[in-house]
């Protein structure tokens, strides 16, 4: 583990809901998590780099010498902004570029996906993504690998039809790594192309049946509430057994509150149901944590077989795991307030990990901004309440900002 | 791209052995082609001149740079000749650990048989020895009991490996290699991956090892290639993954990987196959001890994994005869046997008889009580057997469909006792263990023939039954109403969709109340409330009317035998209480027994009524269940009464009902204690049913209730006599009058005169009918009271509607007088007595100036008292009385009028009459008198002891209303205002 992993971990464990200062230490976490630019420099030095790491210049001539020297003539034009203005690579075939530009191998590449771009890594959903992972575990260059993007059919992004054949990414990799020549990808590119241009097939299948199992009648969501109501910590009807995707989402986000006295929301969404005006630019929300943060509209869309971020799609998966592993200790311990046992964290962690790796996902990393909060969250004595008031939090702080 | 070239077929290939000798080997064949090398199809030609086939790795790295020249030497260009080399020393060492590892006994079996390591074309090949057989990827297996068998085989060679201070980490279906006519044997020939522990904790830097694993095969640790993190587990985690991938022909994903993972064993490719329950709880078990995320959730070492192995492998063998478990689904609802599931508990545990009955009346949860038991418990116990009784104990166990042992089954012909004992030696011998339950419910008492045998096999038997008789020596849990009301409210709320509000709970306590706390009716008509959309309110209202079985005509749901089906609840509830196989007689006692209502009949007194020859017949519907006996009062359940109620009446019913309610009405005529309300209960009864609601001994017996009933149940009187002088056709001149004066009695009570008068007018046809002066005389009496209530003491009329009814009054005291004058009843003499004192008192108050008139009429009385010795008689009580009024009013003299009070009371105390009639006849006139004599604290003294007894009885109405009456006397006495 990285010095830097090692310090947001330090911070996660030391961080308490109880703390009187939790607001300020919140606001700190935010600031802890480095930049792109930082995270860039870091990866140069490790591949080699011994200029100087403050010399803007300098560091973005050596990458175009990389860049040349693999045969990638398309430099990329906003360099210099990676680290003046801490822009990030917002392209992936940018990111692709420089794992072939520092001749990563996959593992490599799929660590600087992860730490680096905080993204994915290949997604062999895509025809491009597929073939530069073909090209990346057979050492093929760049320019073999747009020679090869340029005679495979082209992919169309689409809906998911989980009625029909779906092929999932684990079985495209299993394919492309069969493959003992460049001839036999391409025929299987053409012979499969209605199976590409819909992505994250295994995410959308886990996504649909992790709020199947959140949302009917007697699912999760509502067993929850009962319980609650059991427990004396909310009153509300619970005999709705068609609960909307919103008012269930409030529920697992902890925004569903009444007053005690006339049983008014305790938070106050003036929105089209969404949370964004109150995620954005919210000083205990880091950026790259409310970009693309799980809402209604985006798990509708899933549900619907739609086209979304690999960013939404791995942030919603991460939510609705940890919700539905949380929810079901507190529902076997018929309590509301059951503390996690001392391994449910572990047990936690590697359960959302087995989620993103099978979805083709980077496992959850510390320093992404949005991973933290669940890993802060699950090493509480109350993991589902820590998570459910740091989102609380989040509400106050919009509020406490616009008065 | 796969660059590689394979040495053409018919190489060959020329090596040097350790002596410098060559073996010479020829390539039939490139087989396969791993991340390392190529593997061939070759042959060698023995000393024998035969030819053998081996199998030839060659070493020659896929992702290296390598050309193969001409003469078939691998040349790496110049950046991958180090990488090269190590790949050759790598598998150099991979050929070393197998040799190791074949020489370990114990492996030798169980890796393959390498023959020997040779160098040549700038590499090396291993040659091993050919073995029949495919790998478990390519493996078709006929059963999953050989699918575990193998899996059992390879965890065992993977134990060894972990023996010898390996992981092997790279565990898959293409890595082990099945021998072809044998599970016991799999041999593992790819050592690539297997890194010693001793590396595990060295730090990256210091790692040699390359960790190697195939995604669905590896533990989470090892896709995340946290070394630190590896360790037996993970291999652990490929033999599962490697079974569910046999079993379900896919590997584990990551729902499958949760804690509570459930697995659909009905989409596994041995699906079609039955298996004892057992295993696919086994195997859920299994999965989730090797599949799970956290690694310390994992078994720790595969001794574990192959102990599991074994005993699944046991539950999978189909030939080994096995008890098929029962299906025993879990109750949707069950709450408040907390004790009775705790006393099931305890029996288990510490239990020294082996037969439990659990008994109580049908519907009231005792099966419920059962299943949810075993439902929470079902691991506890290795064999659950839950039958339904069917004719007889052996006939039920006989039944094949429900106690199926899988090799056993009836010879046709086979008589049925030697099949029920060779059935149950077949059990016994497959079963020992006390952890196995046998259940019957709806047992029958009558079908106890084979228990012995039965309970030899020492298993733990509960038999479910509504019989309330059982053997003394077995054990037993009586099932009753669930007490605690929040439970009831809970299962009310849970049928009826939705939340009882504050307001509505005195209808559910009446609907409880009502039923007894029935479960299942009570679940019914929760049901019926929701379905046909009543409000608790009026469910009460219809339920008092027409009960329960009547109050909606909607059809609701039910769930029975794991089958739902909807209809009336009064069809569901006589399904339950079934009288099918039951004879006519025990149907007409039943049926005697139920009109006598909830508090029940004593046995003799029913013995008696019914004419009961023997009393064996009680014994009998008491041990089925349907009765039972309480301090020797006969009971049946409400819900069952309601039921047995409905039961269409047979002629045998019919005279037994007449001949009951005969002698009901002798009895009342000898006191009414018990009597009037055995009576009560069984003519209301009578009077529903159409075939006994008219005839002559049920009019009789109505009649005879009616008078008897108490002043205070006035509508029970008023419902039943005004229903009796509608059909009068069976009562007589005296009863038309006694019925009459009931009735109007409490109209004019409660000063409702339009219904008194309407009465009175109502009977007058009936009474000219008879010519009776005495009937007449009685009647116009009746109208005499209707004018003096309607008057209320106003003797001194001040208006001249109040002079019309004086008149009236008058006019109808002088004709009930006349005509009874007419009488020769033997009562007319004291009748007309009464009449000539009311007459007195009348113009006692009225026109006290005509005292010659008044003492002629008192002199009439008192000489009637003494010709008919009728001194303490309610004639003599009124005379007093009326002396009293004179001793005030005409005459006045305060001693004289108190001794009259006196001796009023003292006849009254001493005939024992209703204490209203007490308040009415005595205490209100004394308080009177007391008070124009200007005794105003004795007079509020007298309302104050009416007032007492009133609040005595502030539950019944006519004393609240009483007691109103004597507050505002009270209230208007000066000297307390």
């Amino acid at each position: 583990m990285g010095e830097y992993t090692k310090y947001l971990k330090n911070l996660r464990d030391e961080i308490s809901p109880e703390d009187d200062n939790y607001t300020e230490e919140l606001l700190q976490v935010v600031k802890s998590f480095r930049d792109f630019d930082e995270a860039l420099d870091n990866f140069l030095l490790k591949k080699g780099y011994a200029g100087d790491i403050h010399d803007t210049d300098e560091k973005v001539s050596y990458i175009k010498d990389k860049f040349k020297e693999a045969g990638i003539s398309s430099l990329p034009r906003n360099l210099k902004k990676w680290f003046a203005e801490k822009k990030r690579i917002e392209k992936r075939k940018i990111a692709f570029q420089f794992c072939f530009a520092f001749h990563l191998n996959l593992e490599e590449s799929e660590e600087f996906f992860r730490t680096v771009c905080l993204q994915r890594g290949f997604d062999c959903h895509y025809v491009e993504e597929a073939i530069y992972y073909y090209a990346i575990s057979n050492h093929l260059s760049y320019g073999e690998a747009e020679e090869l993007i340029e005679q495979a059919p082209e992919d169309t992004k689409g809906k998911i039809d989980f009625n029909g054949e779906v092929l999932f990414t684990a079985s495209i990799i299993k394919e492309i790594n069969r493959f003992k020549s460049k001839e036999e990808l391409l025929l299987f590119f053409r012979e499969n192309i209605e199976q590409f241009g819909y992505n994250n097939a295994t995410a959308y299948k886990y996504i649909t049946d992790l709020w199947h199992k959140i949302d009917m009648p007697d699912g999760l969501a509502e067993k929850e509430k009962a319980l609650m109501n059991l427990s004396g910590m909310q009153q509300i009807e619970t005999n709705n057994k068609n609960r909307s995707v919103w008012n269930i989402y409030l529920q697992i986000l902890g925004l569903d509150g009444c007053d005690e006295a006339d049983n008014s929301p305790l938070f106050v969404l003036d929105t089209d149901r969404t949370l964004k005006p109150f995620l954005k630019d919210n000083d205990l929300l880091h950026p790259l944590a409310e970009d693309s943060f799980p809402d209604r509209q985006g798990l509708e869309a899933i549900l619907r077989g739609e086209h979304k971020s690999n960013e939404l799609v791995r942030k919603t998966m991460i939510l609705l795991v940890f919700y539905e592993f949380w929810v079901k200790r507190i529902l076997r311990a018929g309590n509301c307030y059951a503390q996690a046992e001392p391994a449910d964290a572990e047990r936690c962690h590697a359960e959302i990990n087995r989620y993103l790796l099978d979805a083709g996902y980077p496992a959850l990393y510390a320093g992404n901004p949005y991973d933290w909060i669940f890993l802060f969250a699950m090493q509480d004595t109350y993991p589902l309440e820590t998570f459910r008031g740091f989102m609380q939090e989040l509400y106050i702080n919009c509020n406490a900002l616009e008065k | 791209m796969d660059t590689r070239i394979a040495l053409p077929d018919k190489t060959e290939l020329r090596f040097h052995n350790a002596e410098h000798g060559i073996c010479t080997y020829t390539i039939q064949k490139e087989l396969a082609r791993g991340a390392s090398c190529i593997v061939y199809d070759a042959s060698y030609i023995n000393n024998s001149g035969a030819q053998k086939s081996v199998r030839i790795k060659e070493c020659y790295p896929f992702k290296l740079s390598i050309c193969r020249n001409e003469d078939g030497s691998l040349v790496p260009v110049e950046s991958d000749i180090s990488d090269f080399n190590r790949a050759i020393a790598h598998m150099q060492e991979a050929f070393d650990l197998g040799n190791e590892l074949f020489a370990t006994s114990g492996l030798t079996n169980f890796t393959s048989n390498t023959v020997d390591i040779y160098h040549l074309n700038h590499t090396v090949y291993v040659v091993t020895t050919y073995q029949e057989g495919d790998t478990l990827a390519d493996h078709n297996f006929t059963s999953l009991k050989d699918c575990i068998s193998i899996v059992k085989s390879t965890a065992g060679v993977i134990a060894k490996i972990h023996n010898q201070g390996y992981l092997y980490l790279d565990l898959k279906p293409e890595n082990v290699f099945a021998l072809a006519g044998t599970n016991e044997l799999v041999q593992l020939f790819d050592f690539d991956s297997l890194i010693p522990f001793a590396a595990l904790n060295k730090k990256s830097g210091e790692y040699e090892y390359k960790i190697s694993y195939t995604k669905g095969f590896s533990a989470l640790e090892l896709q995340l290639e946290n070394q630190r993190k590896l360790g037996k587990y993970s291999d652990v985690y490929s033999i599962g993954s490697i079974l569910f991938y046999l079993i379900f022909g896919t590997y584990p994903t990551a729902p499958d990987c949760e804690l509570e993972a459930v697995y659909e064993y009905g989409q596994s490719k041995y699906a079609v196959h039955s298996f004892q329950d057992k295993l696919y709880f086994e195997l859920t078990d299994f999965f989730h001890n090797t599949l799970a995320n956290y690694y310390l959730d994992r078994y720790s070492d595969m001794q574990q994994v192959i102990i599991k192995l074994e005993q699944m492998e046991r539950l999978a063998d189909t030939t080994v005869p096995y008890i098929h478990n029962s299906y025993i689904p879990c109750p949707k609802f069950l709450a408040g046997r907390d004790e009775e599931i705790e006393k099931l508990g305890q029996w288990f545990n510490q239990n020294n008889c082996n037969c439990m009955f659990v008994t109580g009346i049908g519907g009231i949860g005792k099966s419920s009580l059962v299943r949810s038991y075993f439902a929470a418990h079902r691991m506890d116990f290795d064999t659950i057997l839950y039958l339904n009784y069917y004719h007889s104990l052996k006939q039920t166990i006989t039944d094949d469909k429900q106690f199926w042992i899988n090799t056993v089954e009836k010879n046709e012909q086979e008589d049925a006792d030697d099949y029920f004992r060779r059935k149950l030696n077949t059990a016994k011998k497959l079963v020992q263990s006390k952890n196995t339950a046998l259940i019957i419910d709806n047992f029958c008492m009558d079908g106890l023939e084979g228990i012995e045998e039965l309970l030899q096999l020492n298993w733990n038997v509960i038999l479910i039954t509504r019989s309330n008789i059982q053997p003394d020596e077995y054990d037993r849990i009586q099932v009753g109403a669930v007490q605690e009301k929040k439970n009831l409210y809970a299962l009310f709320e849970g049928y009826l969709r939705r939340q009882i509000e504050n307001g509505e709970y005195p209808y559910v306590d009446s609907i409880i109340q009502q039923v007894q706390g029935h479960t299942l009716v009570l679940e019914l008509i929760a049901k019926q409330i929701a379905n046909s959309y009543l409000s608790l309110q009026e469910a009460v209202r219809l339920m008092q009317e027409k009960g329960f079985l009547a109050l909606a005509k909607e059809k609701v749901s039910y769930t029975k035998d794991l089958s739902v089906s909807t209809d009336t609840v009064k069809n569901i509830i006589d399904t339950i209480f079934t009288s099918v196989h039951m004879t006519e007689y025990k149907r007409t006692v039943l049926k005697a027994v139920s009109f006598f209502g909830t508090p029940g009949v004593d046995v003799s007194l029913f013995a008696g009524f019914f004419g009961l020859d023997s009393r064996d017949i009680i014994h009998e519907l008491t041990a089925a269940g349907w009765l039972t006996v309480d301090s020797r009062t006969l009971v049946m359940h409400p819900v069952i009464m309601e039921t047995v109620r409905c039961w269409t009446p047979t002629n045998n019913f019919r005279e037994a009902a007449c001949h009951i309610m005969d002698g009901l009405c002798k009895a009342l005529e000898n006191g009414t204690d018990p009597y009037l309300r055995l009576s009560e209960e069984f003519v209301i009864c009578c009077c529903k049913e159409p075939v006994l609601k008219g005839t002559e001994i049920c009019q009789r017996l109505l009649y005879m209730t009616v008078i008897h009933m108490p002043r205070h149940r006035e509508e029970f009187v008023l419902e039943n006599a005004a229903a009796l002088l509608t059909n009068s056709g069976h009562l007589n001149g005296a009863e038309i009058i006694r019925l009459s004066d009931l009735i109007t009695g409490i109209y004019e009570e409660r000063r409702d005169f339009e219904n008194a008068r309407q009465v009175l007018e109502k009977i007058r046809p009936a009474i000219a009918l008879f010519h009776d002066s005495h009937i007449t005389g009685q009647y116009y009496d009746l109208w005499a009271g209707f004018y003096d209530a309607k008057l209320d003491g106003k003797y001194v009329p001040e208006s001249t509607n109040e002079e019309q009814i004086f008149t009236l009054l008058m006019k109808s005291i002088d004709k009930s007088i006349k005509y009874m004058r007419k009488s020769r009843h033997t009562d007319a003499r004291k009748l007309l007595g009464e009449y000539l004192s009311a007459k007195a008192n009348i113009l006692i108050r009225s026109m006290p100036e005509k005292k010659k008139k008044i003492l002629h009429q008192l002199g009439q009385v008192k000489d009637i008292l003494e010709k008919e010795g009728l001194y303490d008689s309610k004639l003599a009580r009124n005379y007093y009385l009326a002396c009293a009024w004179y001793d005030t009013y005409v005459k006045p003299q305060f001693e004289s009028a108190v001794q009259n009070l006196k001796s009023a009371y003292d006849i009254e105390v001493k005939e024992g009459g209703h204490e209203l009639d007490l308040i009415d006849d005595i205490l209100i006139p004394s308080a009177n008198i007391f008070l124009e004599f200007g005794e105003c604290e004795k007079s509020a003294e007298i309302l104050k002891h009416g007032i007492s007894l009133c609040e005595d009885n502030e539950e019944i109405i006519s004393f609240v209303r009483k007691k109103e009456e004597l507050e505002s006397y009270w209230s208007a006495i000066p000297k307390l205002l």
